[in-house]
This record gives structure tokens, sequence and C-alpha cells, in this order.
């Protein structure tokens, strides 16, 4: 009970965040790719669900592309191999910039199936956020600590 | 036991956001993402808002501050305009009201004055008023003086004291004013006197003289002061004069003199 008000408090603030600073996708994908390395693939895949279905209300895109794509990441994040340091900074941007661009392929082809549109995979400033991904991650661990006395990877 | 099955909960969502965006044209998916929307943003907006007020705080003060300066001297400019206003309301009147005399002036074919009336106390109102010509502009005492007031002429007096730049006018309601009178169109002659109120009297009216309320009173040729015919007022009630084969008549003036600001004299 406590992790689903911690995962509902952390929607919440990640959504609203992304609001204030007109960036909604970006901040929850780092989320869940955080989420999905350290809690495995179940956990990656149902923040990503549902963090899609709610970043999709205010995206511009077709409503169900972001939780599928986000739900997908988060699966495929915790589906990483155990040999791969989550507690690497370079580790966190490779897997944070790989999942954005996969991310954003998926979306495109949904839209494309979907609506018909063509998209454009376009890499835009919201990329350096890539950078801050370790900082990010180090926020996401200590908000974690700050709910529970341990964060154990599970994937 | 879900985390042991990750796939089939991948499935399971994967298969919900297809069938979403399957029925994504469905109006009642964009009604729901709308009421979404709206439950998420409401209290997201109050908290902007509140946020920009706060940032917007100083800025309110100084707008504030200036409005109100704004707001007084508006206030002192429509002071002022209204201020203007009524002068020129009051040099408006002052110019219709000299025109009309003017105009009516030279339609006569008496030689007239025309004067100002320099002091009118209130408890002189039904006794004299003092005009600014005299023996400078050729003014006697005993000439008739008229006034003009809506459209009408006639007498209100007579000149009883004439020095060199003013003269006394005795209105025909003082007390001691007597002058003939007569009512037409009976064409009876009486005595018309004033008993100071807005009213006269006419005395000495034979018996058996046809008159009538709203019947005119002009001047009578019997007098050396006003010419014949010119009007005086208008009669307002009838009595009989105790035992004397004479009744009387109470008249009113056809020019209210504490009314005027300015008065004929031929």
């Amino acid at each position: 009970m406590k992790k689903i008000f911690f995962y509902f408090v952390s929607i919440s603030v990640i959504i609203f965040s992304g609001i204030l600073f007109s960036n909604t996708s970006l901040l929850g994908l780092i989320f869940i790719i955080f989420i999905g390395l350290y809690r495995g693939s179940a956990t990656g895949s149902t923040i990503g669900f549902f963090l899609g279905l709610t970043d999709g209300i205010f995206a511009s895109s077709t409503f169900g592309v972001l939780s599928f794509s986000y739900a997908v990441v988060g699966y495929v994040t915790g589906r990483l191999p155990g040999r791969i340091d989550e507690e690497n900074p370079l580790a966190q941007i490779i897997i944070v910039f790989i999942g954005v661009i996969f991310s954003k392929i998926i979306s495109i082809i949904l839209e494309m199936i979907f609506t018909g549109n063509k998209g454009i995979l376009g890499i835009g400033w919201e990329f350096i956020f890539v950078i801050f991904v370790p900082l990010f991650f180090t926020i996401f661990k200590k908000w974690w600590l700050l709910w529970f006395e341990k964060l154990t990877v599970e994937r | 036991m879900y985390k042991k099955n990750p796939t089939i909960l991948l499935s399971f969502y994967l298969i919900i956001s297809i069938l979403i965006l399957s029925f994504n044209v469905n109006p009642s998916i964009k009604a729901a993402r709308d009421f979404l929307f709206y439950v998420i943003i409401s209290p997201y907006s109050k908290i902007d808002s509140a946020i920009f007020s706060v940032n917007r705080f100083g800025n309110n003060i100084k707008e504030l501050v200036d409005a109100h300066q704004q707001i007084l001297d508006l206030k002192n400019e429509n002071k002022q305009l209204l201020t203007d206003l009524l002068k020129l309301k009051i040099l408006e009147v002052e110019n219709k009201r000299l025109t009309e005399i003017l105009n009516y002036k030279k339609n006569l074919k008496r030689k007239i004055n025309i004067a100002r009336i320099i002091a009118k106390p209130s408890q002189q109102y039904y006794k004299s008023l003092i005009i600014d010509k005299g023996i400078d502009d050729n003014l006697k005492e005993n000439r008739a003086v008229y006034g003009y007031y809506k459209n009408h002429f006639g007498i209100i007096g007579q000149l009883i004291d004439v020095s060199k730049n003013t003269s006394q006018v005795l209105l025909i309601t003082n007390r001691i004013s007597k002058i003939p009178g007569r009512i037409i169109p009976a064409g009876v002659d009486g005595i018309i006197l004033g008993n100071e109120t807005n009213e006269l009297e006419m005395a000495w009216i034979p018996i058996d003289a046809e008159i009538k309320i709203g019947d005119e009173v002009v001047s009578s040729s019997a007098s050396d002061i006003f010419p014949s015919g010119i009007p005086i007022g208008i009669i307002v009630s009838i009595s009989q004069s105790g035992h004397l084969p004479f009744k009387s008549a109470q008249v009113k003036p056809t020019i209210p003199a504490f009314q005027l600001t300015d008065v004929f004299i031929e």
C-alpha cells in the first residue's frame, strides 16, 4: 500500500513539474527507467503504463501511444542483464538515451499505424537532460530512501 | 504473483493501450481524456495562479498606486470640466435671455432703455428694486418700467427716485402703488393696488361689469405714466366690496418682478 502511494505521489510530482517546466515526457521516462532498473520489469512496465497514460492527457500525441511506449521501455529496462551496473553514471546516461530514442521510435510507429501521421524522429534540446541523468537518479534514490529503508535491485 | 510474469502484465498493458488507440476517435474516449485533463489541471492551475499572483504582487501594488493617482487626476479634471460646463450653461442662458430682450426691443416702436437690476433685496421683493441707469442716461422720475419674462411683456412699476447712475423702481405690487387699469374685453376701468404679495388688487370695478376669471388687465388710458393697453396681469378671483356698488378682483401680475435681471424703461 505504501508503495502504491509512493508511486502515486511520484507520478503526480513528475506530471506537475513537467507541466511547470513545459516538459512532460523526459523526466517521466528517466523515472520509468530508474524504476525498471532497480525494481524489475513488472514494476517498470506498470509505472510506465500509468505514467504514459497520465502524460498522454497533456501530450499532443494520440491518447494511448505514450502508455504503450512507456510500458515497453519500463519492461525492457527491467529485462536488462544483471551485469549492467545501474550505479554507473555512464551506463545510466546511455540507457536513458537509448530508452528515449526507443520510446520515440515506438511512438512514431504507433502514430503511423493508428492515425496515418508520419512522424519525424527529432533530437531536440531536451536531450541535454540526458547528461544530468546521474543527478536525477541520485535524487530518485534519495526520494525512495525517504519512504523506504533500502533500495534493492530486483531485476 | 504478477512479478513472476512480467510479460503477461506487459501484454495486458499493451492490449489496453491498443484498445485506447483503436477507440481514440470515439467521442467518449475524448470526453474521458478531457475530463482527466480537467481533474489534473484544476489544482495545478490554482497553484500556478497563486504563484503568478505572488510574482505580480509588487507590480500590482505599483499599478494600484498609479491607478489611484490617475483616478485623483481624473477627478480633478472632471471637477474642472464640470465647473467649465456650468459656466458655459450660465453663459448660454444669459445669452439666450439677452438675445430675446434685444429681439423684443427691435420690435418696439417706442424709444426704450434697457437697464440692469443691481439690487433686489429679499425683503423688498414686492416693494422696489434698484437699476443701474440714472440721470446720466436721461432717466427721470415717473417713467414707466416694463419687464419681459417668458415671452410676455408687461408693466412692473415706475421710477420714483433717480440719481446720477442709479434709479429706484416702485413696483406695482408695492402697497403705495396705485395705477389705473382696464379689464378687457369688458372695457371697464378700476384702480390697481399693490398689497405686497404676489397678487394685485383691482378695486372700484362697477358691480355690473361683466368680468370673469382669466380676463386680462391692461394699463388704462386714464394713466399719465403708462401708455394704454400694456399688460398688467390676469384676474384670478372676483369679490364684492361690502355694500358699495363695486366689486374687486385679485390680479396675478404678468411679470414676476423678482425673477427679472433687466428691465425696460420708456
